[in-house]
């Protein structure tokens, strides 16, 4: 497994390059589909030969808006299969045409999501491909969270037997199947990239080769120079922002579940604010009802709406911290480099992805899982202008879209055509 | 006139001491009857006359179109005098008719006659003022070539049930003796409060033997008999009669009888539920068909995942087939027939090699299907992989179609180690049709389909064997019931 670090190498690329997306940033503003945006964008602003193909859905082309450079491949979500990710041969035979048409010689999935995993084995057989993993779908058929199912517990590893707990109605069979299905598919991937070193030997214990494992951190779109912060007083009221979408994931009822912890010590109260940033997705009603309670019991807890992408810098600076209390693993937020990028520390879930993004005490602080009292007692301690100067500090620098290509551009020279590749892994 | 030919009247007359006597009908000609009544107060009538209902034993028919003349004594010439036109009712506007007088009656066989109202051999149901008897069918299950079997409830304060009868459509099935229960039924107790003895046993459960007609279950009846001879008929809604393999499972007589498999008429059962799967096992429609002399039949899964897994495999490998090889596809018409309509749409644009379609009722029963699909297909020699196998891209270069050999491919459970066989099955198989129609003989095809049966040592010694190269979807056990009913009438060679 290599780690592709921040530098310009010489770009020498003598290929017609294909970047993937299950969507276009036009109709869906997710990681996945951003980070493989910017890298387009990276690869284009370095001078290589690149398109961008998204697969998006076919009730979508009013609000596709395609420039120079871009296509889509339109597919029925009706006709997708979710379990082992199967989609109709027409989404397939699109992407194939395009990319014959196109001269593409070489293919870089961001997901197989929506084009379905045969579409991304059938180019992977007879051009070179490199595929990024975002999540862990593959290995996990609960969103590809790994977290149990109801109880919402995190998963340590995926077996049948487990996977058969968590969706009784399926067989261990199945599940094994699954597992097979898709390594068999990847199997003819050339190079894999993961976005952070968890998400790499995950898919490492589950079996991709680690020798043909890359870890490249997500670029940014834009990353401008931030404007240097006023020193903060005593009297500073500390402003934690949170930032993304509101689905059961995402972790926001431990703020909520905070909030009753700082109200009933009002010296804390008055010291600091909850801003909440994003849309409610996926929600139950209970939740809505519980979240709207809570909004109308605390006056130092917000709700301040869905957000675009565009204001995110500047919605990041009017805050001290970004919390990020997901309760499931994560891989590499991109919150949290948006973060980094206004110059904010980061309070975080302390495992996965974020664990291994945010180092405890120098760019931000870790929490324990689902832990409102934790997160509490955190939100205290960095409510300090010392503590803030400190972690402001360890804030790293972020990648930008054209460091990334530079990252991704070292492996699309190494990688072996297809015709000359060794053995299927599986 | 009722069921049982008894001619009932109703009218007035003198009052005199008799309550039964003979009687001649002069209606064209004379004809003896016997007579029997009951008498009651009219208030419109003359002095000494009263109201009757009664009954004649006679050969005489009424009619609208006569007016006859009843005789009732010789000796005075006294006779009744019918009306012009006669008035014939229904028995049960007879029954309406005479409702408010039966309790008034002052003399004669009033119970006798009720009761010869409540006659064996009628269908028509009484009026619940009529009877004190109450009774209702929850649940009729019938099984064509068996009978039916039914779970309800019968109250009666003074009478003893003694049998049930059962009206579908024409068919007419009696309740067998050794296979009927009584059971409390508490929720009744507000019918007759404080008849807890009579509620103790009110509950029914029976199993009525005979031949039903499939195409007539309407109109739907019980017929209570009681131990003194009478009966009472009570109608059944059409909601509650299900055919079993249409609107219930063959499990759902386990409901009724928790001890099937031991119960006496249990090998009967069993038969009738082996001739409904050989009945669906020839049961094929045609979407299309491509001629092709060797098949590789797939029973499409039921489970969506599993059936575009299916398409997904045939996709990737069809061209690697012999050239003369077809591809059928046997599925069933349930809520994935547009995913298997557009999946074989695609498998035909892309593939060039011929491509079935055929829709049948119960996949499971694939192998047992063969030899019709082959008088559809021109199929000789087939590779059969039934709905719950996956096939390895092992198992696909290792597909070939020999000529009379049988092939195997070994199952493996692809949740286990690879080293785990699970041997030989007729789920998935290859052989030619005339050999596999000529070893299935005349034995009924199994339920849950042939991979039930463990292909036999002489006709694997002569076997090629494939191993670990096809895997099973899911194991699960069959249910004791179908290992049960699988056992009956030699169905397991």
């Amino acid at each position: 497994m290599t780690t592709l670090n921040l530098h310009r190498a010489p770009f020498s690329i003598d290929e017609r390059i294909a970047i993937v997306s299950h969507s276009h940033p036009s109709i869906s503003k997710g990681g996945a589909e951003i980070a493989a945006y910017a890298l387009f964008l990276g690869l284009r602003a370095r001078g290589s030969d690149v398109i961008f193909v998204g697969c998006c859905p076919i009730g979508s082309r009013a609000q596709l808006e395609l420039l120079e450079g871009e296509f889509a491949v339109f597919f029925d979500p009706g006709d997708y299969d979710h379990f082992f990710h199967l989609a109709a041969g027409s989404s397939s035979d699109q992407l194939n045409d395009i990319l014959a048409r196109e001269g593409v010689t070489l293919v870089n999935f961001h997901h197989y999501f929506n084009f379905g995993i045969g579409a991304l084995r059938e180019v992977a057989a007879h051009l070179k491909t490199v595929f990024t993993i975002h999540e862990f779908l593959a290995i996990c058929h609960h969103h590809g969270q790994m977290i149990t199912r109801p109880s919402h517990l995190l998963c340590e590893r995926a077996t049948p037997r487990a996977c058969m707990t968590c969706f009784p109605e399926k067989t261990r069979q199945q599940f094994a199947l699954r597992r097979r299905h898709f390594l068999d598919a990847l199997s003819e991937v050339d190079a894999f990239v993961a976005p952070s070193h968890f998400l790499a030997a995950r898919y490492v214990e589950w079996g991709l080769p680690q020798a043909r494992m890359h870890v490249i951190e997500n670029g940014l779109l834009r990353r401008s120079e931030m404007p240097s912060d006023p020193p903060r007083g005593h009297d500073h009221i500390w402003t934690f922002g949170f930032f993304g979408q509101i689905n059961p994931f995402k972790g926001l009822s431990i703020i909520l579940s905070a909030c009753e912890l700082i109200a009933a010590r009002p010296e804390l109260a008055r010291r600091l604010r909850l801003r909440i940033h994003g849309n409610l997705v996926g929600q139950s009603g209970s939740f809505t009802e519980q979240f709207e309670a809570v909004l109308k019991k605390y006056r130092f807890l917000e709700y301040v709406g869905p957000y675009d992408n565009n204001s995110v810098m500047r919605l990041m600076m009017e805050c001290d911290y970004i919390v990020v209390p997901s309760i499931w693993w994560e891989n590499s937020p991109m919150v949290i480099q948006e973060s980094y990028a206004a110059r904010r520390p980061v309070i975080c879930t302390g495992i996965g992805g974020m664990a291994e993004k945010v180092t405890d005490g120098v760019s931000g602080f870790h929490f324990r899982l689902g832990d409102p009292s934790s997160l509490t007692s955190t939100l205290e301690k960095a409510a300090s202008a010392g503590v803030f100067s400190g972690l402001l500090a360890g804030v790293p620098k972020v990648l930008t879209s054209e460091d990334m290509a530079s990252a991704y551009g070292e492996i699309f020279d190494v990688i072996e055509p297809a015709n000359l590749r060794g053995a299927r892994f599986y | 006139m009722d069921e049982g030919g008894l001619v009932w009247i109703i009218g007035w007359m003198q009052r005199d001491a008799l309550v039964d006597r003979p009687v001649v009908v002069l209606d064209g000609s004379k004809i003896a009857a016997g007579f029997a009544y009951t008498v009651m107060p009219r208030s419109d009538l003359p002095e000494g006359a009263v109201a009757f209902i009664g009954v004649l034993q006679t050969e005489w028919q009424p009619s609208s179109f006569t007016k006859p003349f009843f005789f009732v004594n010789d000796h005075d010439q006294l006779y009744l005098e019918g009306l012009s036109p006669l008035r014939v009712l229904e028995k049960a506007a007879l029954i309406e008719h005479c409702s408010g007088l039966w309790d008034i009656a002052t003399m004669g066989p009033t119970t006798g006659l009720r009761r010869l109202l409540q006659n064996q051999s009628s269908w028509a149901p009484l009026p619940d003022h009529f009877i004190a008897e109450k009774a209702a069918v929850d649940e009729v299950l019938v099984l064509p070539r068996f009978g039916c079997f039914a779970r309800g409830w019968a109250l009666s304060p003074a009478r003893q049930p003694e049998r049930f009868l059962l009206r579908l459509g024409k068919s007419v099935l009696v309740s067998s003796v050794t296979a009927t229960m009584h059971t409390p039924r508490p929720d009744l107790g507000d019918i007759y409060p404080g008849a807890d003895r009579m509620v103790g046993q009110a509950g029914f459960t029976a199993a009525f033997p005979g031949d039903v007609d499939e195409a007539d279950l309407g109109d739907a009846a019980l017929k209570v008999v009681y131990r003194d001879g009478s009966a009472s008929v009570h109608p059944i809604a059409p909601g509650p009669v299900r055919r079993i393999g249409q609107g219930a499972s063959f499990e759902r007589v386990l409901s009724l009888f928790p001890a099937l498999e031991s119960e006496i008429f249990f090998p009967d059962f069993a038969r009738a539920i082996h001739a409904q799967y050989a009945a669906l096992a020839q049961d094929l429609l045609s979407f299309f068909v491509e001629q092709s002399r060797d098949a590789l039949v797939f029973a499409a899964p039921r489970d969506r995942s599993d059936l575009l897994l299916m398409f997904d495999h045939i996709t990737r490998h069809v061209d690697g087939l012999p050239e003369e090889a077809g591809v059928v596809i046997l599925a069933s018409q349930d809520a994935n027939r547009a995913s298997v309509l557009r999946s074989c749409a695609d498998l035909r644009r892309r593939g060039r090699r011929p491509v079935s379609l055929v829709f049948v009722p119960d996949v499971t029963l694939g192998a047992y299907a063969l030899p019709a699909l082959a008088e559809m297909t021109g199929m000789e020699r087939f590779i059969y992989v039934a709905d719950t196998v996956v096939l390895s891209t092992g198992a696909w270069k290792a597909l070939q179609w020999d000529d009379d050999a049988v092939i195997f491919f070994d199952l493996s459970d692809p949740a286990l180690d690879e080293a785990e066989d699970l041997g030989p099955s007729f789920d998935c198989f290859g052989w030619s049709i005339r050999a596999w129609e000529e070893w299935l003989g005349e034995a009924p095809p199994l339920i849950g389909g042939a991979g039930m049966l463990s292909p036999p040592s002489p006709l694997l010694k002569d076997a090629r064997r494939v191993s670990g190269l096809a895997m099973r979807l899911g194991v699960s056990a069959p249910s004791r019931l179908t290992e049960a009913i699988n056992a009956v009438a030699g169905a397991v060679r």
